[in-house]
């Protein structure tokens, strides 16, 4: 890889550079994309689950659980 | 002046303490020997390929050595309810964290500093610069003391902080050993060492008046309840 | 009341926040999108290259805005540590412990797009010269906030015990800006200034400054997602979070 680098003159850096850089960027910024999104389907599933408990027809939204 | 009583007396229990388990005072000495020795081998062993590096190989060792300590420092006044009576009490929680740093100091900094003119006989450390390594170690070890007590102040309730405390600790060592080594290259090139030294004593200065603050604060931060 | 100050106020309830950073964060998060692209296009190709250091110095581009974006993040977050070990405010603690990854991953690349500039520039990936060290030591203190941070059970004090840390680091930011001024560094002074004037010229400055703005603008989308995320792991159970997610679509 590092005669990659040599052979296309200064413009392999620059390359290799922007690669690095948005590699370390989507490092960053996926693992919290990720997480809320299954954060979010978790939460809308005991929603589900829990109105689907219910029978009251008063009322569905619960006491705020600790 | 009596107001100052219960600030030398943790000084005095944490001393006492020190001196009974001797292993403890002890081990930042044999650890700090057993890096000399490792640096010693693996150079070969030679006078002119140690000499050279002598100095700052004692720095790091003295620096990763004073580390060492520094998970006990605050582990078992919380484990067995002294913290929260400090901060239950009536002292001063800084006056606290100046008799804690102190006895640090006196047990760990203040040994290794004595124990350096062994180190720079192994190292074979040129003659001339051993008095301004000296020096630099006294000066910088009670720096290191302050930052190792706002470290272990912030990781005092954690249960296995041993990584963490060096990926704290290390990065902030980094001005003290700048000057401090530098100090002892300045004699080796001749020049004065003056103002290296001046600038390890500022900042261990202003870490003297600083660190307790954090740490306190950093005390403090366990203790409270959650919301 | 002050209209920017009950702005700051109304930000502190994490409702009001969340739905802030749902509308924020396709706006920044495109417009940084498009600046980047602009940027890099004009700093890769349509800005001319240099008589010196041919076409390497592009690198430019990345890494100097990179370097801006890691100690302006580190500030932030120091700040906002502080807001939070003073007057305790939860999205204060939250936004703190959502600058640190970030300021972390634009140092990260800061080192590495440096490394790869400094290879054919100066013959050598690495020197131990003040700037480079500094940041580096700048590296080690994101990771001490962010180990500190998560190895307590309790989010809120781990939050501010990071923040005594971060606080007591935050000497670093100085040193790294100043370290060309007062030591000899293989790394090339201060060109860019804020007052007074700079000493690059126009046509490589205007894509910097671009790609500058998108950075913040990339900083501020990630910033948001972040916390909105932190918010939805630790206000789960309450009744905000209710309503928001049943009426927030993804």
């Amino acid at each position: 890889m590092l005669e990659w680098l040599q052979t296309h003159g200064h413009w392999g850096y620059v390359y290799a550079a922007c690669v690095v850089s948005a590699l370390l960027l989507l490092a960053d910024l996926l693992p919290p994309w990720v997480r809320q999104r299954q954060l979010r389907a978790q939460l809308r599933a005991r929603l589900r689950r829990e109105s689907a408990h219910t029978k009251s027809t008063v009322d569905t939204l619960e006491p705020p659980v600790a | 002046m009596s107001s100052f009583r219960p600030y030398i007396g943790l000084l005095r229990r944490d001393v006492r303490l020190a001196v009974r388990r001797r292993a403890d005072l002890l081990m930042p000495l044999a650890f700090a020997v057993l890096v000399v020795l490792l640096f010693s081998v693996a150079l070969g062993g030679s006078a002119n390929k140690l000499a050279p590096v002598a100095a700052p190989v004692i720095w790091v060792t003295v620096l990763l050595s004073s580390f060492l300590s520094l998970e006990g420092m605050f582990r078992p006044d919380a484990d067995d309810g002294t913290l929260d009576q400090w901060l239950c009490g009536s002292t001063s929680m800084i006056g606290l964290m100046f008799a804690k740093a102190a006895a640090h100091w006196l047990l760990y900094g203040v040994g290794l500093t004595l124990a350096t003119p062994l180190l720079a006989m192994l190292l074979k450390l040129p003659a001339d610069q051993l008095p301004v390594l000296l020096l630099a170690l006294a000066i910088g070890t009670l720096g290191a003391t302050q930052i190792g007590l706002i470290a272990a102040a912030l990781t005092a309730r954690l249960r296995r902080s041993g990584i963490l405390l060096a990926i704290i600790v290390m990065p902030l060592f980094l001005p003290l050993l700048i000057f401090g080594s530098g100090a002892v290259d300045a004699v080796r090139l001749g020049d004065s060492p003056r103002s290296a030294l001046m600038l390890l004593a500022a900042q261990t200065l202003m870490l003297l008046t600083l660190a307790p603050l954090a740490a306190a604060a950093g005390l403090k931060i366990g203790s409270d309840s959650p919301p | 009341m002050n209209p920017i100050l009950r702005w700051f106020h109304q930000l502190g309830s994490p409702p009001y926040f969340y739905a802030f950073a749902t509308r924020w964060m396709p706006w920044t998060g495109g417009i940084a999108l498009v600046l980047a692209m602009i940027g890099m296009y004009w700093g890769l190709y349509a800005a001319p290259a240099d008589y010196l250091q041919g076409d390497s110095f592009r690198i430019i581009y990345i890494h100097v805005p990179s370097a801006w974006m890691s100690m302006l993040i580190y500030v932030l977050m120091a700040i906002n540590g502080a807001i939070a070990l003073i007057w305790r405010i939860k999205l204060s603690e939250i936004v703190f412990l959502s600058c640190a990854p970030i300021g972390a991953m634009f140092t990260a690349i800061t080192l590495v797009t440096g490394m790869l500039w400094g290879k054919p520039t100066w013959g050598t990936y690495w020197e131990w010269d003040a700037r480079l060290t500094s940041e580096l030591a700048l590296l080690f203190l994101y990771f001490g906030v962010i180990g500190l941070a998560s190895a307590y059970d309790d989010v809120r004090q781990g939050a501010r015990a990071a923040a005594v840390l971060a606080l007591v680091g935050v000497v670093n930011i100085p040193i790294i800006h100043f370290s060309v001024q007062w030591w000899n560094t293989l790394h090339q002074g201060d060109t860019v200034r804020l007052i007074g004037k700079s000493s690059i010229h126009p046509s490589m400055l205007w894509p910097l400054l671009i790609m500058a703005t998108a950075a913040k603008l990339y900083f501020l989308f990630a910033l948001l997602l972040r916390a909105r995320g932190l918010l939805l792991e630790h206000e789960r159970g309450k009744h905000w979070v209710r309503s928001q997610v049943l009426g927030v679509s993804d």
